[in-house]
């Protein structure tokens, strides 16, 4: 039984885009949910897009003349955007994910138009894919210690301990 | 590496007499509704008569880690104490609509589940680091190649965590275990169960002797 509209999408993805749209409407929890709920069916439409958009771009079409690749410009990647500010959304207390945007400790789970996600206070970024956090390359001593960017997270506390030594050896040296 | 996991715990034990025997943060992992709660409660009943979590077949229902510490396993001649984190189900996306949709919920309790479920998933994520030992389990009527079944085991892979993969719900009608040990096989021990029903757990538990002792 499919349990969400990307796996509704994914299923049926060789269909025409109405056809498939149809078809999940016409689905039984959907259809008797909607009735339930009449907006329901505006807010499925607009996930049903962002599945269908996602899904056939991962689609990778074979294309026999490349044309000159120099005249096709660079892409440039779009800005993530803020994370929506909800009252709700709380830090976690002792999260220990750093930023992967910018390092630091400011990532807060919040939910925007319905669609759970994880955003940096700090930076503005933003996923909706919390696997996208999970370590799975090879991490050095001080990596797994202390996370991802420890090397930027460090350099703060390493200038002090750095300042804090010239100004005792300074003293010792009664300079 | 099981060796000397071994001889730290008996270097520990010499130098710690009085000190408590520490226990291994044990941590069960997978997708929502792969079956998660119900072997953590199999595995509590089995071994200590409690259970730890509410099973439903509406996903997110476990939206936070639940830990029943120092559950002492044993086969007369293993033992294996652990603390067995029951983890919220990692996917690669929430939607408050799918869970009114699919799953018959009201909207507000949807956008509620969503929420908390988001939040939850960071705290299995970092069981994920904590965790000594990892049971993965799979959902054997789906497919074994979802996203979140490749992310653990990467991340068991390169951590040199133990972990066995534990392919649930053999009882049902499409359940195909055999793919399952076909994708994970040559990496981790494939053990099929089924919680609910408690086919095959003492198979499971002695796997556990075996990669976690």
């Amino acid at each position: 039984m499919t349990s969400s509209v990307h796996e509704f999408v994914a299923k049926h993805r060789t269909l025409e885009r109405d056809a498939a749209f149809a078809l999940l409407l016409a689905e039984e929890p959907v259809k008797s949910a909607i009735a339930r709920s009449p907006d329901l069916e505006a807010r499925l439409a607009q996930d049903f897009q962002r599945a269908w958009v996602a899904e056939h771009a991962q689609t990778i079409e074979i294309v026999e003349d490349l044309g000159d690749l120099a005249d096709i410009p660079d892409l440039e990647e779009p800005a993530a955007p803020p994370p929506t500010a909800d009252a709700r959304a709380t830090p976690l207390p002792d999260a220990r994910f750093l930023c992967p945007g910018c390092g630091k400790r400011a990532l807060v789970p919040h939910l925007a138009s319905g669609i759970a996600r994880v955003g940096c206070a700090g930076c503005g970024f933003a996923t909706e894919n919390v696997l996208s956090l999970v370590p799975v390359k090879e991490t050095g001593a001080l990596e797994y210690l202390f996370g991802a960017g420890w090397r930027r997270a460090a350099y703060p506390s390493l200038a002090a301990t750095v300042l804090a030594g010239a100004f005792l050896a300074l003293r010792w040296m009664r300079l | 590496m099981k060796r000397l996991r071994a001889l730290w715990r008996r270097i520990r034990r010499r130098f710690a007499k009085n000190a408590e025997e520490p226990s291994a943060p044990l941590g069960i992992f997978g997708a929502p509704n792969a079956g998660k709660s119900s072997l953590a409660n199999a595995f509590c009943e089995d071994w200590s008569g409690e259970v730890l979590s509410d099973v439903s077949p509406v996903p997110h229902e476990t939206r936070s880690v639940r830990t029943r510490q120092r559950l002492l396993l044993t086969d007369g001649t293993d033992e294996l104490l652990v603390d067995v984190m029951d983890t919220p189900g990692l996917a690669e996306r929430v939607t408050a609509t799918d869970l009114e949709a699919f799953h018959g919920l009201a909207k507000e309790e949807a956008l509620r589940r969503a929420r908390d479920a988001i939040r939850g998933m960071l705290e299995a994520v970092k069981a994920l680091e904590r965790a000594e030992g990892i049971l993965l389990v799979i959902d054997s009527t789906t497919d074994p190649l979802q996203q979140v079944n490749q992310v653990i085991v990467q991340n068991a892979l390169r951590r040199r965590t133990p972990c066995i993969v534990v392919a649930n719900k053999v009882d049902l009608p499409g359940a195909d275990p055999q793919a399952v040990a076909r994708v994970y096989g040559r990496l981790f021990p494939v053990v099929p169960v089924s919680a609910a029903t408690r086919v095959n757990l003492d198979a499971l538990y002695a796997q556990m002797f075996e990669t976690f002792d």
